[in-house]
């Protein structure tokens, strides 16, 4: 009797752990959303400070993207509040990486607090915001959640993947701020909702 | 004491590997520390990558990340396997309970070791590749003791699960979704390369995979063939044995009819002798021919005894000890004899010179066997037995195992690399006799052979 | 007993494992529930309903230019290649596969076998070949009709293509007599599906109302400015479209098509205009779409006619439009101000081209130094139909010649019915008028191309507006096309746009986002940023 109780205790553990570590299954609402293919007017204009939420190589792709239409734009992924003189817009580009966190020796309350100063010196001197997510999110590591939150409810447009955990905080945000927010199907079509913003 | 001795070296043994198992599960889970800067290189890879546009960088940086994974995870699993297989848990459990504990454990050191260190894992690939590691374990383990054939196995298992974490065709399987397998695919379908990515993880996936079958195959049939090896070997020396046998056989049948030649001679002299002494008839002649006379009765009894196993004789019990006597060898200093005869001991009726023979073969394994104490004593009781007499001979030796008792009587059966073929020689003869011998044994008190051998009855001749 | 317990534990693990993965690749089980709610509500019978602006001119689609032509005959005909949905990737339709030979100059073309036309017909090589031999000979019987498309693209009759012949059944070779960069792009477009040989010689004045191609649906009725009604083909060669019927039906007001399209007469209502975003946005019963913004809206001034052959009034009256509060007051601010003739985020775009800034100073003294103190009068002409990139084409109107008679410049605005307006600025009458180009396909080529290449500027086949002739521009034009360096394309483009923008051939105004709205019971209806799309994977949702 004993081994058999042994062995239903471990196959619980096993299963559970399973469970666990794969809880990434993001709820899909089917609630009507409305996602524009791109901006109406643009919002935002050169010169643009790219910058990175959470330090991931996501944010180079959207520097290659900007140079590609030509944007004048300054890539500091780890901006500071005061490099933001004579800038129009700041681009945020979502995405935590643990790895690329330790790369640049910052911790995450640091990442935080400076997110934090840029988002303020935004608003004082009224840059655009932009938020690109690109990223996924582990079950056990809600910090890119944590900070599209940060970042993106104080943005004035969002830019998103279709299919992607942060795409049903991204919703929200809109929602709940009403700001205008694009959700596409494939990286490489990010480009046309991003130059929207700008020309 | 010996035998604790024996055990305490081998708990040690087992000590040293729980303790290199640990050893090596900690190096699994501080990989990512020590190599660090190889994490950071992947990052700039990919950086290089998008900047550049050249998909290459991508499948170096996946190159790299899969090969640190596989490290770890390679390192986690064979620590765990070795803690397990050497420690008590081992045998208190049944097999498929082991398999349990095992995947367990692994799956738990990897999920605590990336919430320690903040760095993510693929719990689908690692699993996946956990399972298929163990399965092939099992196989590999139960034929070879090896662990570095089991560390070739399992290393190529995991690299190659690893693999399909970049492919951005599993991406909807939950492979790859931590954060650097996750980043390479995003650059990858940026610079549109999502089908190098894929091909790529097949081109490494698929080879490693069935590579790593075929060499747990081969390693496999490997140690088998040196087991059939083994065998083939063993079978081959029983058989030199035989022939050995055979051929002593054989010189014994040679021996058997020179001894029987020899008797001619000795009736020509025998019918020599009588004529001188009829020739002649006074004084010295005749007792010396007497003596020649009675030298050839001896030698042709001796001869017949020896040619005809079923010729016996009446014999005082003191004449055959004397005579065995005779023959030992009492000049070793080791080995001290005591001999206790009983007075009034009835007359055998035995074949002398074989019956000698088996007494001296019982003897010679007293003689011979190992002892623990520095003076080896072997006594020798004569007494009267119900119809017969018991000869008792008793040693300090180490003993037969009692497993072994029962098979010593078999031919080539040996425990110290002898014939094998005294005691069954010893036993027929007896038996021939009409007497019996027992043998009872203490592992390191000592041996004791019972012979009985019967009266002479005067009913018979 | 113990081996097969160890194998049931196992096998456990991975359904558990398998489940875990498999319910987040959701799509997959998403598709198999549809598929059983189909089967169900078969016997519906589903007829979709879509309010538009204007009527098609006509269902020849090789003889027009005009989008909502395109937008009913790209059900009915195929081509041998299209655009996939999302992105720009080319994939095969009627044809196969296709090889070009190195040099870009031949292009083999395999067809599929097995497709018929609707009237049973079969889809071959000689088939293909008699289409293209309409569309590129002049004295062909069957070339009756401005193939606007063939010039455009292929420069003339026959153009860049020397031959079109079939290699075996069903094998079509095309060859070019220069190379084309957007080879397949171009014929990717409705204008060139294939009709059928049959049909063609039947009807043939009246082929425009009688279209026989291969497509998801079939014509079933037209009746004239009112509504066109198509039918499923049950024998598609593909997987039958999912509603019945589609009827594109004519309600000239958006007012009175949004109305509609609340109280549920009509699916979808196409042609709408921005300010009826908020009250679209928050009715839970609908659903907006937006097409993403890939047009121009322009002032095409004809260079042939006096006063417009003269540079300075035409920058004068670049000058003269506040473009900004043209899009504030006439386009609800949803729409962008156009500084050159493709949308900004093209490929090719020139970004630093010095826009004409609304400075009605500058713009009297230019009026003033080609002799024009006392001003001028002039007409511009007006369509009274809503277009997607003029949602609002009266107000617009109005507003210019509101704005230029600041610069004494007296506009008389005529109003003219889409058909009518159409078949006049193809003939260059037109002196000023309101106009705009929706792409094709996301290639400069089929901007600039066609509205600034002389080619384009014969009087009948126009689709140069501007009637603009340089031979800088055309020799760009050409070189741009004929490479398909990326690179170097991009550069000759950039320089092209230098050019315009000094010429200043017309006065290009704004980049719209058109806006739609469908019925939340409308399913898998996407519209394209072309304007056109096809509804075979559109369906609608019975329960709702």
């Amino acid at each position: 009797m004993k081994p058999k109780i042994f062995r239903a205790v471990l196959l619980a553990a096993l299963i559970s752990m399973i469970f666990f570590t794969d809880m990434s299954m993001g709820s899909r609402n089917g609630t009507k959303i409305f996602t524009l293919p791109g901006l109406p007017r643009p919002i935002a204009s050169a010169p643009i400070v790219i910058t990175s939420a959470g330090q991931s190589t996501d944010t180079y792709i959207i520097r290659d993207i900007s140079n590609q239409l030509m944007i004048r734009s300054f890539f500091m992924p780890q901006a500071e509040a005061a490099e933001l003189e004579d800038i129009k817009s700041i681009v945020f580009v979502v995405g935590y990486s643990s790895l690329g966190m330790k790369l640049q020796n910052m911790s995450y309350e640091e990442e935080n607090a400076r997110i934090g100063k840029l988002l303020k010196e935004a608003e004082e001197n009224g840059l655009t915001v932009l938020t690109v997510a690109l990223g996924e999110d582990h079950s056990y590591d809600r910090k890119t959640e944590e900070l599209l939150r940060l970042v993106g409810g104080s943005s004035d447009y969002l830019i998103g993947l279709r299919e992607s955990n942060n795409e049903s905080t991204l919703i929200e945000l809109a929602k709940e701020r009403d700001i205008p927010m694009t959700l596409v199907g494939g990286i490489r079509e990010i480009s046309g909702p991003f130059a929207s913003a700008f020309r | 004491m010996t035998t604790l001795k024996l055990k305490m070296s081998e708990t040690k043994y087992l000590r040293i590997y729980v303790a290199v198992g640990i050893m090596l599960i900690c190096l699994g889970l501080l990989f990512p520390f020590s190599t660090q800067p190889v994490w950071f290189n992947i990052i700039l890879k990919i950086r290089e990558a998008i900047n550049k546009g050249d998909s290459g960088h991508l499948i170096l940086a996946s190159a790299v990340i899969n090969s640190l994974y596989a490290i770890q995870s390679t390192f986690i699993f064979m620590g765990t396997m070795l803690v397990i297989f050497h420690s008590e848990i081992k045998y208190r459990l049944k097999h498929f309970d082991i398999f349990l504990v095992s995947l367990t454990a692994i799956i738990f050191l990897h999920w605590t070791n990336s919430a320690l260190f903040e760095l993510p894992w693929e719990p689908v690939s690692t699993i996946s590749a956990l399972l298929i590691t163990l399965f092939l374990f099992e196989k590999l383990f139960g034929e070879t003791n090896s662990f570095i054939q089991v560390f070739i196995v399992s290393i190529q298992v995991f690299f190659a699960f690893h693999w399909l974490n970049i492919m951005p065709l599993f991406s909807a399987y939950q492979f790859g979704k931590s954060d650097l397998h996750y980043s390479i695919k995003i650059a990858g379908m940026y610079l549109d390369a999502a089908a190098v990515l894929n091909f790529s993880g097949f081109a490494f996936f698929l080879p490693f995979i069935i590579s790593a079958f075929i060499t747990a195959t081969l390693f496999i049939s490997y140690s088998r063939n040196i087991h059939m090896v083994r065998e083939n070997y063993k079978k081959e020396s029983e058989i030199r044995n035989m022939k050995i046998k055979a051929l002593e056989n054989r010189v014994y049948q040679e021996v058997k009819s020179l001894v029987h030649d020899l008797k001619t001679p000795l009736v020509t002299i025998r019918g020599l002798n009588s004529l001188i002494v009829s020739a002649n008839g006074q004084g010295k002649l005749e007792e010396y021919s007497d003596r020649i006379e009675n030298s050839v009765s001896k030698m042709s009894e001796m001869i017949s005894s020896f040619l005809y196993e079923s010729s016996r004789q009446k014999l005082k019990a003191s004449e055959l000890i004397s005579y065995i006597r005779a023959q030992l060898p009492l000049e070793d200093e080791e080995i001290k004899f005591t001999f206790s005869i009983i007075e009034e001991l009835p007359d055998i009726y035995v074949n002398k010179i074989r019956i000698a023979r088996a007494v001296i073969n019982i003897l010679e394994n007293a003689i011979v066997v190992p002892c623990r104490n520095p003076h080896k004593l072997i006594n020798v009781v004569v007494k009267p037995a119900d119809k017969g007499i018991n000869i008792i001979i008793q040693d300090n030796g180490i003993g037969i195992r009692e497993s072994d008792l029962g098979r010593i009587w078999e031919a080539g059966y040996s425990t110290n690399n002898t014939s094998g073929l005294g005691l069954p020689f010893a036993k027929s003869i007896i038996e021939d006799n009409e007497g019996a011998i027992g043998i009872e044994s203490r592992v390191d008190v000592g041996t004791k052979a019972t012979i009985f051998l019967p009266a002479f009855d005067s009913g018979k001749e | 007993m113990t081996k097969r317990y160890k194998l049931y534990t196992v096998f456990f693990i991975f359904i558990v494992i398998a489940a875990v993965m498999l319910s987040s690749a959701n799509g997959i089980t998403g598709r198999e529930w549809n598929f059983q709610k189909e089967a169900s509500s078969y016997n519906t019978t589903k007829r979709l309903v879509i309010g538009r602006a204007n009527d098609s001119v006509t269902l020849d689609p090789a003889c027009t230019n005009e989008m909502g032509s395109f937008k009913v005959t790209v059900n009915i005909l195929e081509t041998l290649v299209k655009c996939e949905k999302e992105g720009d990737q080319i994939i095969p339709c009627l044809s196969e596969s296709w090889k070009s030979s190195e040099d870009g100059l031949t292009w083999i073309f395999k067809l599929r076998e097995g497709i018929r036309f609707h009237d049973g017909t079969v889809l071959n090589a000689d088939a293909v070949v008699f289409n293209f031999h309409r569309w590129m000979y002049i004295n062909n019987e069957y070339h009756d009709g401005p193939f606007y498309y063939w010039n455009s693209v292929f420069g003339g009759f026959p153009g860049y293509v020397s031959s079109v012949t079939a290699v075996s059944e069903y094998s079509v070779a095309i060859k070019l007599n220069k190379p084309y960069a957007p080879f397949l792009n171009a014929l990717a477009m409705p204008a060139f599906g294939i009709a059928s040989p049959e049909a063609i010689i039947k009807y043939k004045d009246d082929l425009y109302k009688h279209p026989v191609g291969t497509g998801p649906f079939m014509l079933k009725s037209w009746e004239a400015k009112k509504s066109i009604v198509l039918v499923r083909n049950d024998r598609y060669w593909r997987e039958t479209a999912k509603l019945n019927e589609v009827e594109f039906r004519v309600i000239p007001s958006s007012k009175d098509r949004l109305e509609e399209l609340r109280q549920g007469s009509i699916h979808i209502a196409d042609h709408l205009s921005p300010e009826d975003i908020a009250g679209i946005k928050y009715d839970s019963n609908l659903y907006l779409h937006m097409r993403p913004s890939f047009n121009v809206g322009y002032i095409a001034m004809n260079n042939e006619k006096y006063p417009f052959n003269k540079r300075e009034v035409r920058v004068a009256i670049n000058h003269a439009i506040d473009k900004e509060k043209l899009i504030n007051d006439v386009f609800d601010n949803m729409a962008k101000p156009a500084n050159t003739f493709i949308p900004p985020y093209l490929w090719g775009y020139n970004e630093n081209l010095e826009p004409y800034e609304y400075d009605i100073e500058k713009s009297k003294q230019l009026l003033k130094a080609a002799g024009f103190a006392s001003g001028l009068k002039t007409t511009l002409w007006v369509m009274d139909a809503t277009r997607d990139y003029f949602p609002k084409p009266m107000q617009a109107a109005q507003f210019i010649k509101e704005n230029l008679e600041k610069v004494n410049i007296d506009v008389e605005i005529k109003v003219f019915n889409w058909d009518d307006y159409l078949s006049k600025i193809h003939s260059g009458e037109h002196q000023m008028a309101l106009i705009g180009w929706t792409g094709d396909y996301a290639d400069p080529d089929n901007f600039l191309y066609t509205m600034l290449a002389s080619e384009n500027a014969k009087p009948g086949l126009a689709g140069n507006y501007s009637f603009y002739k340089s031979r800088e521009a055309d020799q760009l034009l050409a070189q741009a096309r004929q490479t398909t360096n990326m690179v170097f394309r991009r550069s000759l483009y950039r320089s092209l746009q230098e050019i315009v923008n000094y010429d200043a051939p017309s006065v290009p105004l704004v980049h719209t986002m058109p806006v739609l709205a469908s019925r939340l019971s409308v399913k898998g209806y996407t519209p394209h940023m072309t304007g056109v799309e096809s509804l075979e994977a559109v369906d609608i949702d019975i329960e709702q």
